[in-house]
């Protein structure tokens, strides 16, 4: 447990400033983070797989929390990026001669149930769990 | 203000001394010391685990640090090196700017922002940057 700073940023998320000790931490809320900031404990902040989407998080008061709109955003993009590089790898396979090892309906079928899932998350822990297969598919396929 | 000890051509050893802590080693003027450097673990709430002159470290968004230095630099031109570890090899950092051929976002005196990324751009966290400062 220890004392950071934390400020709602420009881009309407949550930045936390990390003192290193050198200098007091009231001189570090004043040279280092705009009027505004706050000194929690870290220990308040989201934890497990809140900690996760630390792009979601929002500042309420004193309190930070996750929106669930925002991080199902996040997550619905990081599985996008997957799908992009499974499909660059898919191709070179082909481009190469070589059998994916995954056929392209199971491939498919991963996809969709991942999508699915998401749509019906209501957890940080359930986007990453509906997420979690397409990365261990990739990660298969890639040897 | 800083202690600072200085080779001189032909001139042997200069030096001012005051009660800062900050000394730089010269060269005919030029600093030959780093002036910050820093090795932390960039996930989540950040675990700074050295540095030297730097005052705290902000994460503004996964895969983007700012870096507050202690003392101020003399000036912004100041060289940047340093490396990450990842299980990722595609991963890098670099200063961030806003394009290849833009100026830094935040390199000033008292701040140096940096990212790291995959090659496809995206930001992503690393758990160990180490990063050193040299100028004058």
């Amino acid at each position: 447990m220890a004392n950071v700073i934390i400020y709602t940023n420009s881009n309407g998320g949550v930045s936390i400033c990390i003192p290193t000790g050198e200098v007091s931490l009231e001189v570090v809320q004043t040279k280092d983070t705009p009027t505004g900031s706050i000194i929690v404990d870290d220990s308040t902040l989201p934890q497990g797989s809140d900690a996760q989407f630390f792009d979601s998080w929002v500042l309420n008061g004193s309190t930070v929390t996750v929106d669930q709109s925002k991080a199902l955003a996040q997550a619905t993009t990081q599985l996008n990026q997957l799908a992009y590089t499974e499909a660059s790898h898919r191709s070179s396979k082909l481009g190469a001669g070589l059998n994916n090892v995954l056929s392209d309906s199971d491939w498919a079928n991963l996809l969709t149930t991942a999508r699915t899932a998401l749509s019906s998350a209501t957890t940080t822990q359930a986007l990453l769990d509906a997420i979690a297969p397409i990365q261990t598919a990739i990660t298969a396929n890639a040897l | 203000m800083t202690t600072i000890i200085n080779a001189v051509s032909g001139n042997g050893l200069t030096q001012t001394v005051d009660g800062s802590g900050i000394i730089k080693v010269q060269s005919n003027g030029s600093t030959t010391n780093a002036l910050a450097w820093i090795n932390f673990n960039g996930v989540t709430t950040i675990s700074i685990n050295s540095q030297y002159n730097i005052s705290s470290v902000t994460r503004n968004s996964t895969g983007d640090y700012t870096l507050n230095f202690a003392n101020a630099l003399t000036d912004s031109n100041y060289a940047v090196a340093g490396s990450i570890v990842n299980n990722n090899a595609s991963d890098g950092w670099c200063v961030k700017s806003s394009g290849t051929s833009s100026a830094p976002t935040l390199k000033t005196t008292t701040q140096l922002e940096v990212i790291s990324s995959s090659t496809s751009g995206t930001l992503v966290d690393d758990i160990s940057f180490s990063i050193i400062i040299f100028g004058n």
